[in-house]
């Protein structure tokens, strides 16, 4: 579905990706994982349209999608929830939500809507109330909801359990799990590289704006090496 | 050091409402005549909601854009002469001018910020200020080299003074703020109730979560400045009645509306509103306590303490 084929990017004329390919099939979860300032969001940000990438090439859904505008990759049903959430503080949740499904019409908002309350019924319960009152776990509950109400086919979530207590660090990634089973590819980058082992289907290390290793996430868990360098054991 | 909790916005009002009221008292012991007090009230009033629109466009590109628009002032004064033409030459009704001026400063609107300002996103806040500064000088040049220096006006067939609380006011004065105050309320509504309206505060509240939703954000900064001209525009047509048609006729306007923009919280529509009615009163009533002095005076000094005291604005929210 997402395939990168040698991509570099960066900022200002510094590269910062070197030669990244990877690839996501439909249906997987799929993680990318690697230590701070490894290029994890760089990646994602040159996938929805922020960046344009020096060289490479990236593909979603048959169709090249280097160069596109943002606004237009997510018209294509490539959505991202952003590191730091970017979420809209003074507008009430429904209307963040409502914004999410800017590309969608009317109907089809509605029946999102429902969805989403479904998966996080405290939506529902805050509606009216402004974003940024919110607590960080709901706050990032709504950045979720936010992104499937344009009804991805892939969805990418960028460290999207990074400061929540534990316990909510559960809720988020069983969250992600029953998105997957809803049918939404899904692309899961995380510092916490344990969670995110366990619960996808494959993985990849960036190490230094470059993949360092891939495989199955069952498989990595176990490998020594990645224990050694990301896991801390 | 334990910070002071910050007012809630009812007390701030209460606050705002005390000042006035304290203001008037002392008017009213300046002058020695209630006349003289009601006659500045309604003055004010009347003005102010007139700043109040002015403002709220101002406020809105600056919310959404991140721009303070220089060129606010000389684009109103586009749609005062836009009246002037049409109500003369045309013998339109000078308020009917407003279908066509509203929308002409509309487009006028999207041409400048799609062609020119555009270009400026994102750079140094030097650049941007230079720019529009320099669209409005270009501009009033234009019309002062096409209309030339003598002053215009606008005649009202059914001009008539109204009457209230001893006060009087003309109506033209009247029709403007009940005109000012339509399109402000339809402004808001625009703002709060549509989808476009909401797409349009979402861009001010966080511009890339905005892309991820897929707004097109260059298209909203777009309509944004068309729709905060326009207000400047409607306001224009609205005061060309009673205000002497000049090049720099607008140049007053925008520094009014500048001060009420900071004082009703930079980006704060509601504010922007709030804020012109007091700017309206401040001026009318500091004309009245300094009768020497020039009633912007009393304005200048509101904007000193606003700036040290709530530098984010009476209904600003602190960061
Ligand atoms: N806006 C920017 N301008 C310049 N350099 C940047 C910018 N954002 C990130 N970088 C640099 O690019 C490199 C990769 O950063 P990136 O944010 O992609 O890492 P990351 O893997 O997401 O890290 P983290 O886990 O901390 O989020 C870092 O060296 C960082 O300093
Ligand atoms: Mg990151």
């Amino acid at each position: 579905m997402l395939t990168l084929d040698g991509v570099s990017a960066g900022y200002r004329g510094l590269r910062t990706l070197h030669d990244v390919s990877l690839t996501v099939a439909d249906g997987e979860i799929v993680a990318l994982v690697g230590a701070n300032g490894a290029g994890k969001t760089t990646t994602l940000r040159t996938i929805s349209g922020f960046l344009r990438p020096t060289a490479g090439r990236i593909r979603f859904a048959d169709r090249d999608i280097a160069g596109t505008r943002p606004s237009d990759i997510v018209r294509a049903g490539l959505v991202q929830v952003p590191e730091g959430r970017d979420l809209f503080g003074p507008l009430t949740v429904v209307e963040n939500l409502e914004m999410g499904g800017y590309t969608q019409d009317a109907a089809t908002r509605a029946r999102s809507l429902r969805e989403v309350y479904e998966l996080f019924p405290i939506l529902a319960e805050r509606a009216k109330q402004p974003a940024e009152t919110m607590s960080g776990g709901q706050q990032q509950m709504l950045a979720i909801a936010r992104a499937l109400m344009a009804r991805p086919r892939l969805l990418m979530l960028d460290e999207p359990s990074v400061g929540l207590a534990p316990k909510l660090v559960g809720a988020v990634l069983d969250a992600v799990r029953r998105i997957r089973d809803h049918g939404v590819t899904v692309l899961l980058v995380e510092q916490n590289a344990a969670q995110a082992l366990s619960i996808c289907d494959r993985a990849y290390v960036l190490e230094s704006g470059a993949v360092a290793m891939s495989g199955r996430g069952t498989a990595m868990v176990k490998d020594p090496r990645v224990r050694r360098a990301y896991l801390g054991m | 050091m334990t910070r002071r909790a910050p007012l809630s916005l009812a007390a701030r009002l209460a606050v705002a409402a005390a000042v006035v009221a304290v203001v008037l008292v002392l008017a009213y012991a300046r002058s020695g005549s209630g006349i003289v007090v009601s006659q500045a009230v309604l003055t004010g009033l009347l003005l102010g909601g007139v700043y109040g629109l002015v403002a709220m466009g101002l406020t809105l590109i600056f919310g959404v854009l991140d721009i303070v628009n220089f060129a606010h002032g000389a684009l109103m004064t586009v749609a005062m002469y836009g009246t002037v033409l049409l109500a003369s030459h045309a013998g339109l009704d000078p308020y009917l001018t407003l279908l066509v001026t509203a929308p002409a400063l509309f487009g006028i609107g999207m041409a400048l910020q799609s062609g020119l300002i555009n270009r400026t996103m994102g750079s140094s806040l030097a650049n941007q200020l230079l720019l529009t500064l320099g669209i409005g000088l270009l501009i009033e040049n234009v019309l002062l080299l096409s209309f030339g220096s003598e002053p215009r006006s606008v005649a009202v067939g059914y001009a008539a003074p109204l009457r209230a609380f001893g006060a009087v006011a003309d109506l033209t004065r009247v029709i403007a703020f009940l005109g000012a105050l339509g399109l402000a309320a339809l402004l808001y509504l625009l703002l709060q109730r549509t989808r476009v309206g909401t797409a349009i505060r979402a861009v001010a509240a966080n511009p890339d979560g905005a892309q991820l939703v897929g707004i097109d954000v260059r298209r909203m900064y777009v309509l944004t400045f068309a729709l905060g001209t326009a207000c400047a525009g409607a306001a224009g047509t609205l005061v060309a009645p009673f205000v002497t048609v000049e090049a720099t006729t607008g140049e007053l306007f925008n520094i009014i509306a500048f001060v009420v923009v900071v004082l009703g919280g930079m980006g704060n529509v509601v504010g922007a509103l709030v804020g012109g009615l007091l700017i309206g009163l401040t001026e009318q009533l500091g004309g009245v306590l300094l009768p020497e002095q020039s009633p912007l005076l009393a304005v200048f000094v509101v904007f000193v303490l606003v700036l040290f005291l709530r530098p984010q604005g009476l209904f600003g929210r602190s960061s």
